[in-house]
């Protein structure tokens, strides 16, 4: 497999991987009740990008992995406050723990997210445990990417 | 993508594991949280209770002969919360339903319906087990949400009638219902309360309730009253022991006194 961590980004790119955490974190304050819209922001990001560089889309996929995890646990504590708001169910220990727990989870992702962001700025090479496994799995650079000397050195106006 | 599915079993059991060790901390009696949630239920109560205030029965015999009626139940069974409140309310419905709060309300009509103490303790003793089982709050919570707890404490009071309206007229779960039968039979049999008084009030009504559909709410608010008559029947028929008179002929007659219509 091609490694990104000797890879040079253009300044172009490193923005453009470097926003991609950046749009996870802006969507986070505007939707905090909706666990939902940050990824749906990250999705939409990666959609606008996916001709781009392997760099970008690299770091855009490991962003809506890592973003899809998170709302699996988000999403279950979501509901279950909701039936607690709403419906028959009543605050236990098991829920204020359930609670914590996705808070320090996202305190993490949320302080991951802000480091990589900052690398990535740089040019930096950030692989994120599981979801950098997957994402080398699943996005496949093409023949027009890291290899190609096109995007070694920034393209001439 | 071995590795991948490796690390995911270890993120996941790393997010149990950590839910696993919150979960064991008890918040709740940390926080007070229960004591929050009961003051609550108590003010709920209170502001029902204030909200029929002015259709008490005020009757102090009456009430005492069904304070001993409830005395005798509670002595006989330690689960049932000792703070129950009884209240009669003259209304011509035939109903009686508990509320937030531990309080238990009594319409005069159902009163009159009754043929014996041991008709009216099966139906104490059923409403003590909705108590007992937290059935009330249960179901406030999932028919009107917490926000309507939530509301009382800013005394509104559309939202209290909407609650009485909802407990004087909602049935409950059908297997609290089955819960609350068998529980209230027991607390009959502990008390040594001839159980088929309550067999025969729930078939009575089940029975009349065909006639005057309108005024049987404590019936009608039940599901399938036929086959749980039966089924409460069949319960009290294996139940054997030694019955003793519950209250004498003279307070009973106090009680059908006090709830004669005027």
């Amino acid at each position: 497999m091609t490694s990104l961590h000797n890879y040079r980004p253009n300044d172009m790119e490193a923005e453009k991987a470097s926003n991609s955490y950046l749009m996870s974190l802006i969507a986070i304050m505007v939707g905090m009740p909706l666990p939902i819209i940050n990824l749906l922001a990250t999705l939409i990001f990666y959609f606008g990008n996916r001709k781009n560089s392997y760099f970008v889309r690299w770091h855009c996929m490991q962003t809506l992995i890592s973003q899809f995890t998170l709302l699996l646990f988000n999403g279950f504590g979501f509901s279950w406050t909701m039936a607690i708001m709403f419906g028959p169910r009543t605050i236990s220990n098991e829920y204020i723990g359930y609670v914590i727990t996705i808070i320090l989870f996202n305190l993490l992702e949320f302080i991951a997210t802000i480091t990589a962001a900052i690398r990535t700025r740089k040019g930096k090479h950030v692989q994120w445990w599981f979801s950098g496994e997957l994402t080398d799995f699943l996005c496949r650079p093409d023949n027009n990417t890291i290899d190609s000397p096109a995007f070694s050195s920034p393209k001439p106006f | 993508m071995t590795k991948a599915f490796s690390q995911l079993l270890i993120l996941v059991a790393l997010f149990f594991a950590t839910w696993w060790c919150f979960s064991r901390i008890d918040f709740v009696k940390h926080f007070h949280l229960a004591k929050v949630s009961e003051k609550a239920e108590q003010k709920l109560g209170e502001a029902i209770i204030k909200s029929i205030d002015g259709n008490e029965i005020a009757s102090d015999s009456a009430l005492i002969v069904l304070n001993k009626i409830k005395t005798i139940i509670l002595e006989a069974n330690p689960a049932i919360p000792k703070d129950i409140q009884l209240h009669l309310i003259r209304n011509k419905d035939v109903n009686a339903f508990a509320i937030p709060g531990h309080h238990i309300i009594v319409y005069s009509n159902l009163i009159k319906k009754c043929d014996s103490a041991g008709e009216l303790a099966g139906v104490m003793s059923h409403e003590m087990a909705h108590i007992e089982l937290n059935h009330v709050m249960k179901m406030i919570v999932s028919q009107l949400g917490i926000g309507a707890v939530a509301s009382v404490a800013a005394s509104n009071s559309a939202i209290v009638n909407q609650i009485l309206q909802k407990l004087s007229t909602t049935a409950f779960e059908r297997k609290q219902e089955t819960a609350a039968d068998m529980a209230g039979l027991q607390y009959l049999q502990n008390a040594h309360i001839n159980p088929a008084g309550m067999a025969s009030f729930m078939n009575k009504m089940a029975t009349m309730q065909k006639d005057q559909p309108e005024i049987m709410e404590w019936i009608s608010t039940h599901p399938d009253p036929q086959k749980r008559a039966q089924a409460i029947a069949d319960a009290a028929k294996s139940l054997t022991g030694t019955y003793t008179e519950l209250i004498t002929p003279h307070e009973w007659q106090i009680l059908k006194d006090a709830t004669a219509t005027r």
